[in-house]
């Protein structure tokens, strides 16, 4: 059964694919038998939203887009911190990222724990690779989730 | 002389990766121009496929829809078979039935939970509609996860799945995992009929309206992957006399293809298949239909939403026992070798017929493709609606209640536009 969910979202446009990438490098610095799950994904659907666990923890990994320094590493340890803003028009059946965490919350299906984890971007075109600077800044962003996500564990064995 | 100018915008649509607009002109005898803009940008699938390998089609035909990739596999492979003659074989045929089930049960719970459901209860959206219906949204999401898990059952993947291949499976099932997954379906039908139940305590508005339903038709089972396509009209083809009868043409305000049948609109999807086969319904899904007090053929427009409940408890039902008789095959595929020349393919996708025609050469390669997909033929039928249900309600009534009617009616269809259609923006002048 796993109790951590790390969600990596994004898409392959550039710089955006940063949650794919560094949920890729969680996934390798872990140890297979931990009861960790990790996804990537384009967007968080219905389908997410179902297998979330509410006894357990979420880590949500994006791009951040803020005229920010690109690799700059910016982390919520709880995400009700977090400055979201619904963008209509953007997402599938209206319902984006703030509007599921409202939704997974009333139907008492939100993880105990949600934490942030973006990093600041300079690019999304299609097709590009990832600047330097992002690229850079990978290892650093998954090593720093893993002792987060370590810590984690060690709670919930306590628990 | 009155004159009231309503303009829709939605100026960004998800899914269908378009704009649209609703344009309604209405003067001193009622509707004098209603338009259902669909700005839906080309994607040029049709002709992307041109000149690829027909084993590659089904991987590119499951891009065009993320709800629904698993119609247009299966009309695509239907349409090779039919050309290489083929006989893919009753596993097969069974499999792919199960396989598309998952996607109705997937798209309808969808559908209703998400978008029709919060209009009927008057609600802006799930989110506000699960403060007071939490068990209900629960449900529905249980049974919508359940229908991604049979896609990914045979298709690796609920999105976009790359299972299917002319002849078959590109892979079986292992027994273990068909029977996990069955087992949780028994568990979950009870609570489909709930859900039957519920939509048909929902105060649905009383709109009675004539028009032509066409859908497939089987004589051995609720018409889902193979059947006659047939209409209220009286007509029966088969899927090579389709563009016999039904002519698409292109209108100044749609990028959309607009079809007709014999110059008149038609409706195509679940109310259309559960006016046509009612009859196919399993005796189960009948009785408690007739329990709910609703009947079919129904000419309210609304009650596709039962109709849709109970295609899915007939999809859970077909796909148990379908699954209860399991057996891993010597093979998952026919070998298939490809001929030149013109294939044809039907099947019902969640929100109705959707129809393709493939030309091939000797070597296999797509020299012309033709797709033509529900939400295309529901069109000319939807701009009817709203007309005939703004003028039944009322065309004097504020603008903000003709908006919200509007885009009810808009999404009673499912079309792709249909979340989109949250963000109608009204504009109104009058003179």
């Amino acid at each position: 059964m796993n109790h951590i969910t790390v969600t990596g979202l994004g898409s392959s446009n550039g710089d955006d694919s940063i949650g794919w990438v560094v949920a890729s490098c969680v996934q390798e610095q872990l140890q297979d038998a931990l009861p960790v799950r990790v996804l990537s994904c384009d967007r968080t659907g219905m389908e997410w939203l179902y297998r979330l666990r509410p006894d357990g923890a979420l880590y949500l990994i994006d791009a951040v887009y803020s005229n920010g320094v690109p690799g700059t590493i910016v982390h919520y340890p709880d995400i009700s911190e977090l400055p979201m803003v619904s963008l209509p028009h953007r997402s599938s059946h209206g319902l984006g990222l703030p509007a599921l965490l409202s939704l997974a919350q009333t139907l008492g299906l939100l993880p105990r724990r949600v934490e942030f984890w973006g990093m600041e971007i300079a690019n999304h075109k299609p097709d590009s690779p990832l600047t330097k600077s992002v690229s850079q800044a990978v290892e650093v962003m998954a090593s720093r989730l893993c002792v987060s996500i370590y810590r984690e564990l060690a709670h919930l064995v306590k628990h | 002389m009155r004159k009231k100018t309503v303009n829709i915008d939605v100026p960004v649509l998800a899914r269908v990766e378009g704009e649209g607009a609703l344009h309604i002109t209405v003067g001193s005898e009622g509707i004098e121009k209603l338009q259902l803009n669909i700005f839906e940008p080309p994607r040029f699938f049709e002709k992307l496929l041109a000149g690829r390998d027909f084993m590659e089609v089904t991987d590119i035909v499951t891009r065009i829809c993320g709800i629904c990739p698993v119609a247009y596999q299966i009309s695509a492979v239907q349409a090779m078979e039919d050309l290489f003659a083929v006989d893919v074989g009753s596993w097969v045929r069974d499999m792919r039935r199960v396989f598309y089930c998952g996607e109705w049960i997937e798209s309808h719970c969808l559908h209703m939970h998400l978008l029709a459901a919060p209009d009927f209860l008057g609600y802006n959206s799930v989110v506000e509609m699960a403060v007071d219906h939490a068990e209900v949204v629960r449900r529905g999401l249980k049974l919508q996860g359940l229908g991604n898990d049979l896609i990914k059952l045979f298709g690796a993947r609920s999105v976009n799945p790359v299972g299917v291949r002319p002849g078959g499976f590109y892979r079986a099932p292992d027994l273990s995992s068909v029977q996990q997954l069955c087992g949780r379906l028994q568990e979950a039908l009870p609570e489909a009929f709930e859900l039957l139940r519920w939509v048909s305590t929902i105060e649905l508005p009383e709109v009675q309206q004539e028009f032509i339903s066409v859908a497939m038709k089987s004589a051995d089972s609720y018409a889902i992957t193979h059947g006659d396509i047939v209409s209220s009209t009286g007509l029966v083809l088969s899927a090579a006399e389709y563009d016999r009868y039904f002519v698409e043409s292109h209108v100044a305000h749609s990028t959309a293809l607009h079809s007709l049948l014999d110059g008149k609109p038609y409706l195509v999807g679940p109310l259309a298949r559960m006016n046509l086969n009612y009859a196919q319904l399993r005796p189960e899904i009948r009785q408690a239909l007739r329990e709910c007090a609703v009947d079919f053929p129904s000419n309210n427009m609304f009650h596709s939403i039962v109709a849709r409940a109970a295609e899915t408890c007939q999809a859970i039902m077909d796909s148990i026992e379908i699954l209860q008789a399991y057996e891993l095959p010597a093979t998952s595929y026919v070998p298939v070798a490809p001929k030149a020349g013109v294939g044809y393919g039907a099947s019902e996708a969640p929100r109705g017929l959707l129809w393709h025609r493939y030309e091939f050469d000797q070597q296999g390669l797509v020299r012309h493709a033709r797709i033509v997909p529900p939400t295309s033929q529901n069109q000319a039928r939807i701009e009817q609606d709203i007309g005939l249900t703004l003028a039944a309600m009322g065309l004097d009534l504020p603008d903000e209640e003709l908006r919200l009617t509007a885009e009810k009616v808009i999404r009673n269809y499912d079309p792709c536009i249909s979340c989109a259609t949250h963000f109608l923006d009204l504009r109104v002048s009058r003179s």
